[in-house]
């Protein structure tokens, strides 16, 4: 399977921009650990079934671009934050953000599909190893106008 | 008119039905389902004209929710709302019978310029 290209920041941005409808600054970043930091992962999996791919999202990212993918207020998006988990609800519109978010790595490699959500640590086996040892990764810090700043890393096989 | 939007995300499927008045698509009946069989059930029991309907889904996928229509000989119009927009998926989509293929992110603007035609 050939290996996927390097996702830019510049890339990410567009995307986010269009589906968010808001202004978004997107930087390079340090990646997501997500077997230490309360994190949502969403894994993606390949035609043929396999995980290929995952993002990796500190819990401030997850919950200000979930919320401003439907106007949730703010402080919704905080207390989600503050208390270490998102809701249901949030995670829905987290999932569908990583859905669209999808063709960023259709446009770079292989073809994937979203496949699950978890809240993390622990991370389980399949994809810490992709974390160990990424083909791709790509950290980003991203604000998202209006709600602020958070994480998100990429990394697939 | 009717209108069928199909996809198993309850919060896409609400950014959509805001999109379409953002595009200045109002006045019709919008009905929802979230996956492709109940998108089936919908289209036989309320005989919407237009369907936008998402491509991976539980259950049975937006391309075998299109198949299926084509089969029974259902005549509807028939886009996808989705973020599979490769040129590989855009060449399925057309060679199954649907009429436009709209990548996610969307904007009203692309809404309004692929769904005016159609509605008007």
């Amino acid at each position: 399977m050939p290996a996927t290209k390097q996702i830019e920041a510049q890339d990410c941005k567009i995307l986010l921009k269009n589906l968010l409808g808001r202004d978004i600054t997107v930087e390079t970043g340090d990646p997501v650990d997500p077997s230490k930091t309360p994190a949502v992962l969403i894994t993606f999996h390949n035609d043929e079934g396999g995980l290929q791919a995952l993002w990796a999202a500190d819990l401030r990212f997850a919950a200000f671009s979930a919320a401003a993918l439907t106007m949730v207020p703010l402080p919704v998006a905080e207390e989600a934050v503050s208390a270490g988990k998102l809701p249901e609800d949030l995670m829905d519109c987290f999932r569908e953000v990583a859905n669209v978010g999808s063709s960023l790595f259709n446009h770079a490699g292989p073809h994937v599909v979203l496949a699950d959500s978890l809240a993390v640590p622990p991370v389980p086996e399949g994809p810490g190893k992709i974390l160990a040892s990424p083909g791709m990764q790509a950290a980003f810090r991203i604000e998202i106008e209006d709600y602020g700043k958070g994480s998100l890393s990429m990394f697939t096989l | 008119m009717k209108i069928l939007i199909v996809d198993d995300s309850k919060a896409m499927r609400m950014i959509v039905k805001r999109t379409l008045r953002q595009a200045g698509i109002s006045g019709h009946e919008v009905l929802e389902a979230g996956d492709g069989k109940e998108g089936l059930e919908k289209v036989k029991a309320e005989s919407p004209e237009l369907v936008l309907s998402d491509w991976n889904m539980p259950v049975m996928s937006g391309l075998e929710f299109l198949k299926a229509l084509k089969s029974e000989g259902i005549d509807v119009h028939f886009g996808f709302v989705t973020s599979e927009t490769t040129q590989e998926m855009r060449k399925l989509a057309e060679e199954n019978g649907a009429e436009f293929l709209i990548g996610k992110p969307f904007t009203a603007e692309t809404f309004e310029e692929i769904l005016d035609p159609i509605l008007n």
